[in-house]
């Protein structure tokens, strides 16, 4: 009896234990197909590497050379700040010395009206911005913003009285010109990109219950689109002065002034 | 035993050379994610940001002449007060305080007996007459600024605070580049087609005349116009 046991136990241990042994052939193996697998992959990619580092390399390049310009457009901007600043102030001096503090006021106020210098006061912001995870292969063109939504955003404010407005921080003046270019949307020779934020100083209440109750606008958040469209009021908003104030000349360089 | 060992190595040295593998492939994919079309945006923005700061430090360098010459002592008053007019009125044509002329082109509004003009017709050839570049642009008599409406109310339609009759003709002037007049032309003539056959407008028997001319006269904007609502803006003092 107790030999039988015996002989029932070796043979259980024995079983186990190949068991054991083809389980860890069959892991060996598979653990083999997958690196054979990877192994194959990765030396294909490297292949295609090898013809994409040229690419990657220039794509670096260009990237520096693009943080560079960045760095340096920055800098111009601080610079012009600050001597628009102190041009503001030597024209001050000049026509106080001159005894000609009228016409600096009339100076102040033509610039005012112009555009030319930053304003401001209570309003509204509002943002749109294209589809979340918009996908050029899978959806509608239509469910990115186009100008025609940043003109009717615009025209909805002009017609609640704002005072001044910004795209993207650049100054909508009587010259500003709002058109696509691509994926992206020019405004005053600047290109901009998604979300497009536009603030308008004014009413904000009224200004803002327009925007949200637009049936244009209702249309382009459907779900078939899905524009994103966000209105927020503001007690205080900073609308910038146009960014060209200094030189000007190329939106008026075809006005010829018939009276003054 | 032995065996045993030899086959725990092995596990362990094929799970590593398949994590190192793995990490590098998912670099791979990483770095393949630049196509050419990733380079000929950064290409673009590149072309965009030199011709920027080209541009600004021209201006700037232009800009700082003008201080040294206003900060000048020994340079005649005339001289220097004679550029700060140059400049006020730059900023008043700018502003639209002046009355312009040049080439540009005109556009008609007419409907049908009994129909009204629509509000959103005259915006939507003036946003595209401002799209295409137009330097000054009005309706009827109004020049058209920046915070100008245009807005109907009943049988009327505001401009600068201003009614006019909606079924009386309007008449859009625009000074544009008479070099790109054959595109704006072609352009402007896309939009009278999809107004005209715009499936809301039925009815309204729109005639819309889009001709270019060789004088445009634009009207100024007063001052005083509630168009330019200077009451409402304050000057920000951080500037």
């Amino acid at each position: 009896m107790s030999r039988n046991k015996s002989k029932i136990i070796h043979h259980l241990a024995k079983r186990t234990q190949v068991t054991r042994q083809r389980r860890q052939v069959l892991l060996l193996t598979i653990l083999m197909l997958v690196f054979g697998v990877i192994v194959a992959n990765h030396v294909k990619s490297i292949h295609a590497q090898t013809e994409n580092s040229d690419l990657m390399s220039r794509y670096r390049q260009r990237q520096e050379q693009l943080d560079r310009y960045e760095t340096q457009y920055e800098r111009l901007l601080e610079e012009q700040q600050v001597l628009s600043n102190r041009k503001e102030d030597a024209i001050a001096r000049l026509l106080e010395r001159e005894g000609q503090s009228e016409l600096l006021d009339e100076l102040s106020r033509v610039r005012a009206l112009a555009g030319f210098t930053a304003v401001t006061g209570p309003g509204v912001r509002v943002i749109l911005n294209d589809k979340p995870d918009y996908d050029l292969f899978l959806d509608s063109p239509d469910s990115i913003v186009h100008d025609g939504d940043i003109h009717h955003v615009l025209d909805l404010l002009r017609s609640q009285g704002a005072a001044a407005f910004a795209v993207n921080g650049q100054r909508v003046v009587t010259a500003t010109s709002i058109y696509c270019a691509g994926p992206t949307i020019i405004c005053n020779r600047q290109r901009l990109t998604p979300p497009y934020i536009i603030e308008a100083i004014g009413n904000g209440e009224p200004m803002a219950a327009l925007v949200l109750a637009d049936p244009q606008l209702a249309i382009r958040q459907t779900i078939a689109i899905s524009l994103v469209v966000e209105v927020e009021v503001l007690d205080q908003l900073t609308i910038p002065a146009f960014a060209e104030a200094n030189k000007p000349d190329p939106y008026i360089n075809l006005l010829e002034v018939v009276n003054r | 035993m032995k065996a045993k060992i030899a086959r725990t190595t092995l596990l362990t040295v094929i799970c590593v050379l398949l994590g190192i593998l793995i990490a590098l492939q998912m670099k791979n994919v990483n770095a393949d994610q630049v196509t050419d079309a990733n380079l000929e945006e950064l290409q673009a923005k590149l072309i965009d940001y030199a011709a920027k700061n080209a541009e600004l430090s021209d201006r700037n360098a232009e800009l700082y002449q003008y201080i040294s010459l206003l900060e000048d002592d020994q340079a005649s008053g005339s001289v220097q007060i004679d550029s700060i007019l140059r400049e006020k009125e730059r900023a008043a044509i700018f502003a639209g305080l002046r009355e312009v002329r040049n080439a540009g082109i005109e556009i008609t509004v007419t409907v049908a007996e009994g129909a009204m003009i629509r509000d959103s017709v005259l915006r939507q050839f003036v946003n595209e007459l401002r799209a295409l570049g137009a330097q000054a642009i009005s309706i009827n008599s109004e020049r058209l600024v920046a915070t100008s409406e245009i807005r109907a109310s009943g049988s009327v339609i505001l401009i600068n605070g201003n009614g006019y009759n909606r079924q009386a003709g309007f008449q859009i002037r625009a000074i544009t580049d008479p070099t790109k007049d054959a595109f704006n032309l072609e352009y402007l003539d896309a939009v009278r087609k999809s107004v005209i056959h715009d499936p809301q407008f039925t009815g309204d028997g729109y005639q819309i005349q889009i001709s270019p001319m060789p004088d445009v006269t634009i009207p100024a904007l007063s001052e005083d116009s509630i168009a330019f609502k200077i009451d409402l803006l304050m000057p920000d003092n951080q500037e």
